[in-house]
C-alpha cells in the first residue's frame, strides 16, 4: 500500500496483499476451484473494493493483536511454569503506566479506523450520478428487477438475474411486500436489507473491464436475510456486460411474444392458470396480445401480478427458482410438474410447500401459495410429465434468437 | 365492600395449617424438589443447563451433517430452519444464561461470605421457571413444530398472523411465549443477584472488595434486569400480531418491522454482555489462583467490566447496520462500538499481566482460561472488524458472524465454563475432576473448536450467508464445509469426554481438601463440599483476596511468604453449625411456577380454559406462598 | 398476563417469610424495599417500550387510510375524555388513600389501616370498572385490536397496565386479610408501604399512558 495514496479509494490494492490475504484466509480452500463468483475476498467493483480493503487494513491489525496475545499466551504458559524454587513469584498488582498505554494505545489505532469507516460510510451512502436505476422487490423467495430509468416509458421487468452494464454506477431501490430480505452480490458491493414499508438504497459500480461483447461477466449472489422455508433457494445472478450487449439484452425484453406463442399459451393456461401468478407481458384478457396493457406497464402505469416471476422471457435466462436452478429442458419439466417433490436431486427444497387444493382452500391467490405447487398432484387436473416436458420446450423456446 | 369481602374470601382463603406446614427434609432425591439452599439450586442450574447443552450441541450436529456436502439432503429446509432456531435459542437462554446463574448461584453468597441470598424462594422459583420453560420450548417438536424464525425472531416473518402462512406451524408462538417465561426466571433471579450482593456482604467486604467475578455476576444481574422488559414487550407484541390480528409489525397498515429489532436487539446486545461477563468472572478467579499472583489491575478489570455494562446499552443497533438506518445512525452505533473494543482489550491485557512473572501450574481449569484468552481475543478482534461499517456490509450475516459469536460465546463463555466446572468442582461435590481426562477434554476441545469455526471466517468471507439449509457446488465452500463437520463431532467428542470424567471421577472419588488449589476468595476458607450453612461464623473481611493475605504475606522485594499460621481458616471447620438457622424449603416455588407453561399452552392454542387452569395454579401458588408460615413460626 | 406474575412474586416479599427484616443490611435499605425498587425500574422500561411504540405509531394509520382511502376511525371522535379523566382522578385519589394506610399501619391504627386498605381497593376497582366500559364501548365503536397501529397499541397498552392494576388491587386485598387475621402488625408497616410503592408507581404509569394517548392528538 503506498503512502500516497488513502487505502480505502478503490485502485487496484497490491497484488501481494491481495494474494497473501487470500492464502492466509482460504488456506484449506486452496486448491478447490470456485467456479461461482460469490466472493468478497475478489471484488469486481468499486464499492465491494473498498470495503474489501478497509477490511484488509484492520485485518493486519487483527493478525498483529492476535498472533500477540496467544503467543505472549503460550510464551507466559511455558516460560513461568511453576518450578521448584520458583513457587512463590514477585506480587505484582498492577501497573499505572502500562495501565494507560494499553487503554490509549488501541483507542488511537481504533480513532484512526473510525476516520476512514466514518468517511467511507458517506461516500458509499450518496447517490452517484448518471446512475443506472434498478428497482429490486424481494419476494418469497426470488427478486424482481424493475429498470426504471434506462427508459421510463419502456421499463424492462425481470426476474433472478441481473444484467448491468460495466464501469456504470447502478443505484438499487429495495422494496419488499413481505418479509425481511436481503440483497447482496458479493463481489460487486455490500449488501442491504429489503424491509417492508421502506425504500432502502445502495450503489454499486462494476469494474470497467470485466466483459467483452458476447462475453459477460458472471457474478452470484444471495438472499442473506433469514425469510423462511426456502431462504438458501433465493438466489440471484448478475451478468455485467459491455454497454452494447446491456442494450441489446434491453430491448430484446420488451418484446412480447408472437401470436401463435399466445395460443399455445393459452392452452396451458386455460387448466393450470399459469398467469393468475405469473406475468405474460401484454397478456389480455382475451388470451391475446394488449397493446395498451402492456404500454401501461412499461411506462410504470400499471402494476403487475407478481406472486411469480414474469415468464415473458425466462428462455433468456439461465436459471430459475430463485437462481437456485440450473435452466435445461429435464430441470423446468421436473420443475413444471412437481416442484415440490421430496427428495429427488435439488427439488427436494420446496419440499414443504403447500398443495393446491380442491375448493380454492388453497388456491390462487392465497397467501400459502408460496412457491410452485405440485401439478402432478392436481386434484382435478393431474398435469402428465408429458404435457410438463411440452411446457418446459415451450417456455425455453422464448429465448430471443441471436439477433447480433 | 360485599363485592371485595367475596372476590377475598375465594380468592385468599387461609388455608388449613397443615396442608401449608413447610417440608423439613433437606437430603434425599425429594429434597431437590423443595429446596431453597443457593448452592443446591446452583447445582441443579448446571446440571439442567448440561443437559441443555447437549440438546444444543446435537442440534448442531445434525446441522453440520447436513452442510457436510453440498445439496445435502439429511435434513429438510424446514427440519433444518427449526434447528438452527432451537440450536441459537437453547444455547442462549437454556445453556449460556443458566450457566452464569448456576456459577453466580453457587459462589456468590461464599465469595461475599453469606448464608444465602436475599430471598431463597424467589430463588428457586426462577431455576423452576427456567427449567419449565425451556421444557416447555422444547416440547413444541412434539407438537407439529418447534420455533423456525431464527433465534432474534425478526419480524414480519414470526409475526405474520399464523393463518397467513409465512411459518405455518404454532413454532413462533411457542418461541415468544417460552422466552417471555424464561425472561421472568432471569429476572427475579437478577433481582436476587442485585439485592443480594448490595444487601448481604461479609463485614469489611466493601464493594472493592468483592472478587471479580461477584462484580461480573452483579454487572449481569443489573444488565439482566433492565434488558428483559424491552424484549417482552416486542415478544408480547409478536405474539398479538400473530394471534390477534394487531398491526405492530405490518409496514401495510402502518407498523414497522424495524422497531422489532431496536426492541429486541436494545435486550439482546446486553444479552451478549449477559452472556461473556460471567465467563470474564471465572476467567480472572483462575488465572490469579494458578499463578500464585494477584489478578493484575483488579480494579481495572472491574471498572471496564462496568464501562462494558454501560456502553453495552448504545451500540444495540450494530446489529442493525445493514438495515439501512441510515449513515448517520450507522456512523454513530459504529464507533460506539469500536469504543467498546478498548475495556475488552484492558482486561485481556491484564489478564496477561496476571500470568506474566507467575508460578504457573498448567492444570486442566487453567488451560481453559488460558484457552480463554486466546480465543475471547480472536472473537473480540472480528467483532472489532464488524464495527467497521463497510466491511460489516460484507460479513453480517454471513458465515463470518457465525464465527465470531462462536469465538465469543464457545471459544470465550464455554471455554471459562468448562474451566469453572474443573475449578469448582472440589468445592461442590468434595472430590476431584480427573486430571487426565480434564487435559484430553481440553486438548480435543481446544482444536474441534478451531477446526469448525475458524473456516467458518473464511467460507464467510467467500460469500456464504448463515441460516441456509444447503448450498451449491462450484463456490469453493466444499472442503471448508467439510472441516467444520468434522470438528463440531471433535467437540462433541470433547463434550463426551466431560460427561465420561464426571463419572469417573464420581466413582473413584479423590477426596479434595477444602483448599485444593491454594485459593484466594473466601469459598475455599470453607469446608468441600460446602456445608448447607456455608459459614459457621461470617467472616470479616479486611482485603481484597482475603483468604489469601491470611495465608500470605510479602517480602520487602514483593516475593510471596507463606506467614506461619498458614491459612486459618476464621474458625470454618470447627462445630457442625447446628444451631445456624436456614430457611426451611417450600413446595410453593414448584407450584408456582407449573402455572406458567399450562398459561403458556392457553397462549399458544388459544385455550381459555387452559388458559385459566395455568392462573388458577399460579394464583394458589401465590396464594400458599403467601400464607406458608416462616421458618421462625415452625421452630421456634 | 406473564407480566403479572413477576409482579405478584416480587410482591411477595412484602408479607412472605423469606423477610428478615431485623437483620442488618450493607446498604441500610431491606431486601424487599430494595428489590422492590430495582423491580419497579425495570418495570418502568416495560411501560417505556409500550408508550414508545405508541408514540413511534401514533398518527401511522391515518396515513395508511388516507392512502387506501379507507375511513380511519378517528380517536377524537371515539374519547371521552371528561369519563376518563373521572377514573383517572380516582386512581389517582387511591394513591392518597394508600398513603393514609401506610401512616395508619404506622400508627398501629389497625382499624383505619383496613379502612383505607379497602378504599384504596375500591378506588382501583373503580379504575378497571371504567376501562372495561371504556373497551366495551370503543369495541362497539368499531376500535378492534386489528384496527390499524391505534387499535394494538391502545389496547395492549392500556390492558397491560390494567393487568397491573388488577395485580395491586389483589395484593391489597391479601394484605386487608392479613390485618384481619391480626398478622400484620406495626412492626409489619414495610408490607404495607412496598405495596405502596407498587401502588403508586402503576399511578404514575398511568398519568403518562393518560396524556400519551388522551391529551396529545393523535394527528
Amino acid at each position: 500500500m503506498s503512502s500516497s495514496r488513502p487505502i480505502w479509494r478503490g485502485r487496484p490494492v497490491k497484488k501481494v496483499t491481495a494474494t497473501v490475504v487470500l492464502c492466509v484466509l482460504a488456506a484449506a480452500g486452496c486448491g478447490q476451484s470456485s467456479t461461482k463468483q460469490q466472493n468478497t475476498l475478489r471484488p469486481s467493483g468499486h464499492i465491494a473494493r473498498d470495503d474489501f480493503h478497509i477490511f484488509n487494513a484492520f485485518f493486519w491489525v487483527a493478525v498483529a493483536v492476535g498472533v500477540g496475545v496467544t503467543l505472549a499466551t503460550l510464551f507466559a504458559a511455558i516460560k513461568f511454569r511453576s518450578r521448584p524454587g520458583n513457587e512463590n513469584p514477585v506480587q505484582t498488582h498492577g501497573n499505572t503506566v502500562l495501565e494507560i498505554s494499553w487503554t490509549i494505545l488501541p483507542a488511537l489505532i481504533l480513532m484512526v479506523m473510525a476516520v476512514f469507516t466514518v468517511k467511507m460510510i458517506w461516500d458509499q451512502a450518496a447517490k452517484p450520478k448518471g446512475a443506472l436505476e434498478i428497482t429490486v422487490t424481494g419476494k418469497q423467495w426470488w427478486w424482481e428487477f424493475q429498470y426504471t430509468n434506462v427508459d421510463s416509458s419502456h421499463q424492462v421487468i425481470t426476474a433472478n438475474e441481473l444484467h448491468i452494464p460495466q464501469g456504470v454506477p447502478v443505484w438499487f431501490t429495495l422494496k419488499s411486500d413481505n418479509v425481511i430480505h436481503s440483497f447482496w452480490i458479493p463481489s460487486l458491493a455490500g449488501k442491504k436489507d429489503v424491509m417492508p414499508g421502506r425504500f432502502n438504497h445502495f450503489q454499486l459500480i462494476a469494474d470497467k473491464n470485466l466483459a467483452t461483447d458476447g462475453h459477460p461477466k458472471e457474478f452470484f449472489g444471495q438472499c442473506v436475510e433469514y425469510c423462511g422455508l426456502s431462504h438458501a433457494d433465493m438466489r440471484n445472478r448478475t451478468f455485467v456486460e459491455t454497454k452494447h450487449d446491456f442494450d441489446n439484452w434491453y430491448k430484446t425484453q420488451l418484446k412480447p411474444w408472437t401470436p401463435a406463442q399466445f395460443a399455445t399459451f393459452a392452452t396451458f393456461n386455460k387448466t393450470y392458470q399459469c398467469s393468475s401468478c405469473h406475468y405474460i407481458q401484454g397478456l389480455g384478457a382475451d388470451g391475446k396480445y394488449d397493446a395498451k396493457a402492456d404500454a401501461d406497464v412499461q411506462s410504470g402505469k400499471a402494476t403487475v401480478i407478481n406472486v411469480g416471476p414474469n415468464l415473458t422471457h425466462l428462455g433468456d435466462r439461465t436459471s430459475f427458482g430463485g437462481a437456485s436452478f440450473d435452466l435445461t429442458l429435464d430441470n423446468l419439466t421436473q420443475w413444471v410438474w412437481d416442484a415440490p417433490r421430496h427428495g429427488t436431486g435439488d427439488f427436494g427444497k420446496y419440499n414443504e410447500c403447500p398443495k393446491r387444493g380442491k375448493g380454492g382452500t388453497t388456491g390462487v391467490g392465497t397467501p400459502c401459495l408460496v412457491g410452485m405447487p405440485s401439478f402432478k398432484n392436481d386434484p382435478d387436473h393431474p398435469m402428465s410429465k408429458e404435457l410438463a416436458g411440452q411446457i418446459a420446450q415451450f417456455l425455453l423456446d422464448t429465448k430471443t434468437k441471436a439477433s447480433g | 365492600m360485599t363485592t371485595v369481602e367475596r372476590a377475598m374470601t375465594t380468592l385468599a382463603p387461609a388455608p388449613p395449617r397443615a396442608r401449608l406446614a413447610r417440608p423439613t427434609r433437606t437430603s434425599g432425591w425429594t429434597s431437590w424438589f423443595t429446596t431453597i439452599d443457593h448452592k443446591k439450586i446452583g447445582i441443579l442450574y448446571g446440571a439442567t443447563a448440561l443437559v441443555f447443552f447437549v440438546a444444543g450441541g446435537c442440534e448442531a450436529l445434525l446441522i453440520r451433517l447436513q452442510l457436510w456436502r453440498p445439496n445435502g439432503t439429511v435434513l429438510t429446509a424446514a427440519m433444518y430452519n427449526q434447528l438452527f432456531t432451537m440450536h441459537g435459542t437453547t444455547m442462549v437462554f437454556l445453556v449460556g444464561m443458566p450457566m452464569a446463574v448456576a456459577f453466580g448461584n453457587y459462589l456468590v453468597p461464599l465469595m461475599i461470605g453469606a448464608r444465602d441470598v436475599a430471598f431463597p424462594r424467589i430463588n428457586m422459583l426462577g431455576y423452576w421457571v427456567f427449567l419449565f420453560g425451556g421444557i416447555f420450548l422444547y416440547s413444541s417438536f412434539l407438537v407439529g413444530g418447534a420455533p423456525n424464525g431464527g433465534w432474534f425472531g425478526y419480524t414480519p416473518l414470526t409475526s405474520m398472523p399464523y393463518a397467513n402462512g409465512f411459518l405455518p406451524s404454532h413454532g413462533p408462538d411457542f418461541w415468544a411465549v417460552g422466552i417471555i417465561m424464561l425472561g421472568i426466571g432471569s429476572v427475579t433471579s437478577g433481582l436476587n443477584f442485585v439485592v443480594t450482593i448490595l444487601n448481604m456482604r461479609a463485614p469489611g467486604m466493601t464493594l472493592l472488595r468483592m472478587p471479580v467475578f461477584v462484580w461480573m455476576i452483579f454487572i449481569i444481574a443489573i444488565l439482566t434486569v433492565f434488558a428483559l422488559p424491552p424484549v417482552t414487550a416486542a415478544l408480547i407484541q409478536v405474539y398479538m400480531d400473530r394471534n390477534f390480528h394487531t398491526h405492530f409489525f405490518d409496514a401495510a397498515s402502518g407498523g414497522d418491522p424495524l422497531l422489532y429489532q431496536h426492541l429486541f436487539w436494545l435486550f439482546g446486545h446486553p444479552e451478549v454482555y449477559i452472556l461473556i461477563l460471567p465467563g470474564m468472572g471465572i476467567v480472572s478467579e483462575v488465572l490469579p489462583v494458578f499463578s500464585r499472583k494477584p489478578l493484575f489491575g483488579a480494579r481495572v478489570v472491574v471498572f471496564s467490566g462496568i464501562a462494558i455494562g454501560f456502553v453495552g446499552w448504545g451500540v444495540w443497533a450494530h446489529h442493525m447496520l445493514a438495515t439501512g438506518i441510515g449513515p448517520a445512525a450507522t456512523t454513530g452505533f459504529g464507533i460506539a462500538t469500536m469504543a467498546i473494543a478498548v475495556p475488552t482489550g484492558v482486561k485481556i491485557f491484564n489478564w496477561l499481566g496476571t500470568v506474566w512473572g507467575g508460578a504457573i501450574r498448567l492444570k486442566t481449569a487453567m488451560l481453559f482460561a488460558l484457552g480463554f484468552i486466546a480465543m475471547f481475543t480472536i472473537g473480540g478482534l472480528s467483532g472489532v472488524m464488524h464495527s467497521i461499517v463497510p466491511s460489516n456490509a460484507q460479513q453480517t450475516d454471513t458465515y463470518f458472524v457465525v464465527a465470531h459469536f462462536h469465538y465469543v460465546l464457545f471459544g470465550g463463555l464455554m471455554f471459562a465454563i468448562f474451566g469453572g466446572l474443573y475449578y469448582w468442582w472440589p468445592k461442590v461435590f468434595g472430590h476431584f475432576l480427573d486430571e487426565r481426562l480434564g487435559k484430553i477434554n481440553f486438548w480435543t476441545l481446544f482444536v474441534g473448536f478451531n477446526l469448525t469455526f475458524f473456516p467458518m471466517h473464511i467460507v464467510g468471507l467467500q460469500g456464504m450467508p448463515r441460516r441456509t439449509y444447503t448450498y451449491g457446488t462450484g463456490f469453493g465452500w466444499d472442503t471448508l464445509n467439510k472441516l467444520e463437520t468434522i470438528g463440531a463431532f471433535i467437540i462433541a467428542l470433547s463434550a463426551l469426554t466431560l460427561f465420561v470424567n464426571i463419572i469417573v471421577s464420581r466413582v473413584r472419588k479423590v477426596e479434595a481438601s477444602a483448599d485444593p488449589w491454594d485459593g484466594r476468595t473466601l469459598e475455599w476458607s470453607i469446608p468441600s463440599p460446602a456445608p448447607a450453612y456455608n459459614f459457621l461464623e461470617l467472616p470479616e473481611v479486611h482485603a481484597f483476596d482475603d483468604f489469601w493475605h491470611r495465608k500470605y504475606t510479602e517480602d520487602d522485594e514483593g516475593r510471596l511468604v507463606r506467614l506461619p499460621s498458614g491459612g486459618s481458616d476464621g474458625g470454618q471447620h470447627e462445630g457442625d453449625g447446628s444451631n445456624i438457622h436456614l430457611p426451611s424449603p417450600s413446595y410453593w416455588p414448584l407450584v408456582l411456577a407449573l402455572g406458567l407453561p399450562i398459561m403458556g399452552y392457553g397462549f399458544v392454542y388459544k385455550n381459555w380454559w387452559t388458559l385459566g387452569v395455568g392462573v388458577f395454579v399460579l394464583m394458589f401458588g401465590i396464594t400458599a406462598w403467601t400464607f406458608e408460615p416462616s421458618t421462625a413460626e415452625v421452630d421456634h | 398476563m406473564s407480566a403479572v406474575t413477576t409482579d405478584t412474586a416480587v410482591g411477595e416479599l412484602g408479607a412472605g417469610a423469606d423477610v428478615h427484616g431485623a437483620h442488618a443490611t450493607n446498604t441500610g435499605v431491606s431486601h424487599p424495599k430494595l428489590a422492590i425498587w430495582v423491580f419497579l425500574s425495570s418495570e418502568a422500561l416495560f411501560f417505556g417500550s409500550f408508550i414508545s411504540t405508541y408514540l413511534i405509531f401514533r398518527g401511522r394509520d391515518v396515513a395508511v387510510a388516507k392512502a387506501n382511502h379507507t375511513t380511519f376511525l378517528s380517536p377524537k371522535d371515539l374519547y371521552n375524555i371528561p369519563f376518563t379523566s373521572a377514573t383517572s382522578f380516582i386512581l389517582l385519589m387511591s394513591s392518597l388513600t394508600m398513603v393514609l394506610a401506610l401512616a395508619a399501619i404506622q400508627r398501629g391504627d389497625q382499624r383505619r389501616l383496613r379502612i383505607w386498605l379497602a378504599a384504596t381497593a375500591l378506588f382501583g376497582l373503580t379504575f378497571i370498572a371504567g376501562q372495561v366500559y371504556e373497551f366495551t364501548n370503543f369495541y362497539r365503536e368499531g376500535l378492534k385490536l386489528s384496527s390499524g397501529t391505534l387499535g394494538g397499541t391502545f389496547y395492549v397498552m392500556t390492558g397491560l397496565h390494567g393487568a397491573h392494576v388488577t395485580v395491586g388491587i389483589f395484593w391489597l386485598i391479601s394484605l386487608w386479610q392479613r390485618s384481619v387475621q391480626g398478622k400484620l402488625g406495626a412492626d409489619k408497616s414495610e408490607a404495607v408501604e412496598i405495596a405502596g410503592l407498587y401502588w403508586h408507581f402503576v399511578d404514575i404509569v398511568w398519568i403518562v399512558i393518560f396524556t400519551v394517548i388522551y391529551l396529545v392528538p393523535y394527528k
